[in-house]
């Protein structure tokens, strides 16, 4: 438990726990970073499952660096927010189950990204201006897509959970 | 392509109820929890604070009739909402001092509470909550 005290009692570690603002200022910035994230990447999957046809996938392409953007946003608010709480959100279940969804919904987005590059060009038309555009998923996608949503949307509602699985928990006395 | 269209159709609509049912859910939690209509005095030895988010809790040993100690875990508010309605946790509450504190009771009988107000040794008092337990807690510590 050593390092875990350690970090809690960091300055900016305690801004982010005791001041007026800094605790809601983190989830603020970590709504907003979640919002672009799985926000843009929702739009993906369910483009991939074949919403929106008239939208060419690889037009997703020019949204990857505002969804990094949400990501990164998001490590550097959860950092904190972990920082502040640390000791508790190691024992507390809906938080772990939020890490693994988050790195298991990360590798199944980066699958999905790889298999949208890798198609033969069968699967490619050209639209009216005349540029290739992927219009049709392979069902590898169209999987990879489901599971990303399921996984993310997962992450999201595990983080809600760990709140108040943390004061059931101190409320009876663990 | 239909059935298709018609699965994930189901998959919005069931992830659409659950993010609805969520915050529901997470509203009804402290009434569900404790007993907003009941407001109880006690007084205490403080024992342990913990100052974490988005509650804060306060344990204090509360002893009865025949000197039997109870130790009573107090969930209270965020620590920087307490701060600026004037309290801070870490100045003001200092483990081994004797507290008056007002809670609404947990509906299942341990002793837990949702604090509704809380008299420091100096006699400042802090009352939260809805304009009744706010009342209540400022009727029965005789605050102001």
């Amino acid at each position: 438990m050593g390092w875990l005290s350690w970090l809690e009692s960091l300055p900016l570690s305690d801004w982010v726990a005791t001041s007026d603002w800094g605790y809601a200022l983190m989830l603020a910035i970590h709504s907003i970073g979640m919002a672009a994230i799985v926000g843009l990447l929702l739009v993906l999957d369910f483009r991939v499952l074949g919403y929106a046809s008239a939208i060419p996938i690889s037009a997703f392409r020019n949204f990857t660096p505002y969804a990094w953007a949400g990501f990164f946003l998001n490590l550097i608010s959860g950092a904190l927010l972990f920082a502040s709480t640390a000791s508790r959100l190691v024992n507390n279940w809906p938080f772990l189950a939020k890490m693994a969804c988050i790195i298991a919904a990360g590798a199944t987005t980066y699958w999905l990204w790889r298999e949208l590059r890798t198609r033969s060009p069968s699967d490619f038309e050209a639209d009216s201006h005349s540029n290739v555009a992927l219009i049709i998923a392979s069902p590898l996608a169209k999987t990879l897509a489901v599971l990303s949503t399921a996984l993310w949307l997962s992450a999201i509602v595990f983080g809600r959970l760990i709140a108040y699985v943390m004061d059931h928990a101190i409320l009876n006395g663990q | 392509m239909k059935k298709l269209a018609m699965l994930n159709l189901g998959l919005v609509a069931a992830t659409g109820t659950l993010l609805v049912a969520l915050p529901v859910c997470a509203h009804h939690a402290v009434n569900a929890q404790f007993d907003v209509t009941k407001n109880v005095l006690l007084s205490g030895e403080l024992t342990k604070v913990e100052i974490i988010n988005p509650h804060s809790y306060i344990h204090f040993d509360v002893t009865g009739p025949g000197k039997k100690v109870t130790s009573w875990s107090i969930e209270t508010g965020a620590p920087g909402a307490l701060r600026r309605a004037g309290l801070s946790l870490r100045d003001a509450l200092k483990v081994g001092q004797t507290y008056k504190f007002v809670i609404c009771p947990s509906r299942n009988g341990t002793p837990t509470g949702l604090m509704s107000g809380i008299t420091l040794p100096d006699g400042r008092s802090f009352t939260f909550g809805a304009e009744t337990n706010v009342e209540a807690a400022k009727d029965l510590t005789g605050g102001n």
